[in-house]
């Protein structure tokens, strides 16, 4: 009985049609979507510091008077507290706020992402099936030993018990090897179904990921990228003209450290946030993604099992995920001009 | 009637377009006296330029979530997501059946023993 399992078992393999064969490279693209959606959550957030450090660096540079939003006194949390330079009173609208009305929207499409990278994960999760033979096994001789006992109490019965084992070796087995099989075909399935084109794109017939790509993810990296540089360049701008402006008023021997050295030094980490943020190409991101989904395609419908392009598809992939989460993540850190 | 594609190369067009003309402003206000007033005002047209790129990325953005495609996408994504999660619990079921299975079953054995030893 034994031998008739492992040789079936080592032909189910061969044939390739275990889900489990893809654990790691699913695990991969998994941790990848979570880094670029993690990427544009955080940018996302990171625009209110980068509003709050711009607009103080404005008002330090002009050395104006300063106004408070009304957003200061109230409790409300989408009326965040804003400085202006006198005589403003009202802030102009924030980059933040300019995202607000779709924000849901966009963590919608993250969310949808991140669900099907983790339906993925769940399918070719190879310590679901060892959890099961652990079980089967288990209920193997407890059947056994349920039968031996009842053997000792029941005339001619002594041979129950390793019968009773086997019968349910074989049945969990066929069950087991049903689970897989039907794993299997669903993962390949969903990933056809997201990978095929099927949806009309600018004349051309498009995949769900393409879609995915074209109408949210590029965009959306696109929209914070943008912003964050407007923002970080606008701190940047206000502290130059500062230092610019002091240099012009006093004969520049006589400028105090406090006036140029320090914040001139301040500028570096600016300038390292600004040059990671730039350094992202949010095109180059979401083509990335699509092809490591194509690649995986390829790889759950051919038996030949040739991973080397889905590897390498899948180690660019998460290079760019991981370097455009690690530059949206950034702050911006210089501290205020004095 | 512009169709989808000119529009976005039309903004594609304008982001670029903008992008030539804040490289253009930073070139001619480096090219001015540190004490130069005109400076100043630059600044603040660069800002108004580089606002006006990441609005023309924002309404990019706008466009994509509200598009139909991406809808459609989305309601193939999340069925083929939920096909995912519905088999993988299939073996988790049938294990947590089994493990209830041995429980009873470890249960019958030890009533079995206790009556072969006579109580």
């Amino acid at each position: 009985m034994r031998a008739i399992i492992t040789l079936v078992a080592a032909t189910w393999t061969l044939c390739g049609c275990s889900p489990y064969l893809y654990q790691k490279e699913v695990g991969s693209f998994s941790s990848s979507v979570v880094a670029v959606s993690n990427a544009v959550t955080q940018g996302l957030d990171n625009l209110d510091q980068d509003q709050s450090a711009a607009d103080l660096a404005q008002v330090v540079s002009a050395r104006a008077g300063v106004n408070l939003s009304t957003g200061c006194g109230s409790e409300g949390p989408n009326d965040p507290c804003r400085l202006m330079m006198i005589p403003k009173k009202v802030p102009d609208p924030s980059a933040a706020d300019k995202f607000d009305p779709f924000k849901p929207q966009v963590l919608k499409v993250l969310a949808a992402l991140k669900g099907y990278a983790d339906g993925l994960a769940a399918v070719t999760n190879a310590q679901d099936r060892k959890d099961y033979d652990a079980a089967a096994s288990q209920l193997s001789s407890s059947v056994a030993g349920l039968g031996t006992a009842l053997g000792a109490v029941t005339p001619g019965g002594a041979a129950a018990g390793p019968a009773l084992s086997a019968v349910v070796t074989f049945a969990t087995w066929t069950i087991g090897a049903g689970l897989d099989a039907a794993r299997y075909d669903t993962l390949r399935s969903a990933i056809n179904a997201v990978g095929t084109p099927s949806i009309d794109l600018e004349g051309e017939k498009a995949s769900p990921i393409q879609v995915v790509d074209v109408k949210a993810i590029t965009p959306e990296l696109s929209a914070v990228r943008s912003a964050r540089i407007t923002l970080l360049f606008r701190q940047l701008q206000a502290r130059t003209d500062r230092i610019n402006s002091d240099l012009s008023a006093t004969n520049a021997a006589h400028v105090s450290l406090d006036r140029y050295d320090t914040p001139l030094m301040d500028l570096a980490s600016l300038v390292a946030t600004l040059n990671a943020i730039k350094g992202v190409d949010p095109a180059a991101v979401g083509k990335s993604l699509v092809k490591a989904h194509d690649e995986l395609q390829k790889a759950v419908n051919d038996k030949s099992r040739q991973f080397q392009s889905l590897v390498s598809s899948l180690a660019d992939f998460a290079d760019k995920a991981a370097a455009v989460e690690k530059a949206f993540a950034k702050k911006p850190t210089a501290t205020a001009a004095k | 009637m512009a169709t989808e594609k000119d529009i976005t190369d039309q903004r594609d067009s304008a982001v670029e377009l903008l992008d030539k003309k804040i490289s253009a402003a930073i070139t001619k206000k480096n090219g001015l006296a540190i004490s130069d007033p005109r400076r100043l005002r630059l600044s603040t047209t660069i800002n108004q330029l580089m606002d006006s790129r990441t609005d023309l990325h924002i309404q990019e953005l706008k466009a994509g979530l509200d598009s139909a495609q991406l809808a459609a996408a989305l309601a193939r994504i999340t069925t083929a997501s939920q096909d995912l999660k519905t088999e993988a619990a299939k073996m988790k079921n049938v294990t947590s059946y089994i493990n209830n299975a041995n429980a009873v079953i470890g249960a019958a054995t030890k009533v079995t023993n206790i009556v072969k030893n006579g109580g």
